[in-house]
């Protein structure tokens, strides 16, 4: 009798528990960061570190937020659990300046194979966050990783226009951020960052409504022609964010 | 049990592959690359699709033994 009335405590404090995380989390309180680990944490020192100095370097030349549209602000301004950010790629730089955008999460990033398999760079950056990905084969062990990363909440950046495109134009992406994110079963935010004008400048990016592979195709494994539409519809997005940049700047002149 | 296998694979790649392999080419002999004119991004969601569906592993270094749809198959018999 006594047994069942313990454990019939335990039951009722543990749901009091769940019922407070939840309402904490629908509420909107939720932290900052994906809601698992601290801003800070002993078991991603080296993440964090690298985090912190970027930043810190970064302070002066951080990017300037703007959203799509109103939509898009209330579900970015802190993006929570895990997501694909898929941005344009203008300059080698780029990562140090998405790092400064998402200051508050753990991103991960996509690293080739010719810099991750250096002797010093590559096992700081592979601490710092950065996953190894042949570029000559179908590196499917950088694709399980990364969707690894995703479930576990982080965030992936990505650039998928598969190279640096100094002028800013997105002309196409490749399928890969869309089937890493339907893999993990996350959503896809579009980031159109503003090309550098000079090194004395702070750039601008557009944070885009994210899209949800999930709405578009239910199935773990859509058609390659699904895929293919989803990322027509990626590409629109992206090209909404440059839009809208294109819009901002105008203004400000 | 060989044709077994390539039956099922032929649905998986209709299924998945939909509008990027032609399937009526796939036979065991048929080159994944030259023949049915897979893309690295198609070759992967095959492989993702083919693990999920039989319950093998793909590495990298399949990736770069793996040449035709028979050399799928003798990987599905072996691990399967």
């Amino acid at each position: 009798m006594v047994v069942d009335n313990k454990v019939e405590a335990v039951a009722e404090k543990n749901a009091k528990r769940e019922n407070k995380r939840s309402a904490g989390q629908s509420s909107g309180k939720a932290a900052k960061y994906d809601g698992r680990h601290p801003l800070f944490h002993i078991k991603y020192f080296p993440m964090d570190m690298a985090r912190f100095v970027f930043y810190i370097c970064m302070i002066g030349y951080r990017i300037k937020r703007h959203y799509l549209n109103e939509e898009a602000e209330k579900k970015c301004k802190w993006i929570k659990g895990g997501a694909v950010i898929v941005a344009n790629h203008t300059a080698f730089d780029d990562p140090l300046y998405l790092n400064s955008l998402l200051w508050y999460r753990r991103n991960y990033y996509l690293a080739g194979e010719a810099v991750m398999d250096q002797a010093i760079k590559g096992p700081l950056l592979k601490s710092a966050g950065c996953i190894r990905i042949d570029r000559n084969i179908s590196d499917i062990n950088a694709i399980r990783e990364c969707v690894r990363v995703l479930k576990e909440g982080f965030t992936l950046n990505m650039f998928p226009e598969g190279g640096i495109h100094k002028d800013g134009d997105v002309a196409e992406i490749k399928k890969g951020a869309i089937l890493i994110a339907v893999q993990a079963g996350v959503p896809i935010i579009p980031v159109y960052s503003e090309p550098r004008k000079n090194w004395i400048h702070r750039r601008r990016a557009v944070i885009g409504e994210p899209f949800e592979p999930k709405k578009y195709c239910a199935k773990k494994f859509p058609s390659m022609a699904e895929l293919n539409q989803m990322n027509e519809e990626l590409l629109t997005l992206i090209h909404a964010c440059e839009d809208k940049y294109k819009e901002v700047v105008s203004e400000k002149q | 049990m060989i044709m077994e296998i390539l039956e099922k694979l032929k649905e998986l790649f209709e299924k998945v592959l939909e509008g990027d392999v032609d399937v009526s080419k796939v036979s065991p002999e048929a080159r994944l690359v030259e023949d049915l004119d897979m893309q690295s991004i198609s070759m992967l969601y095959m492989a993702l699709a083919v693990e999920e569906e039989y319950g093998v592993k793909f590495d990298n270094d399949d990736f770069k033994k793996i040449r035709t749809v028979g050399d799928i198959i003798a990987k599905i018999e072996a691990e399967a």
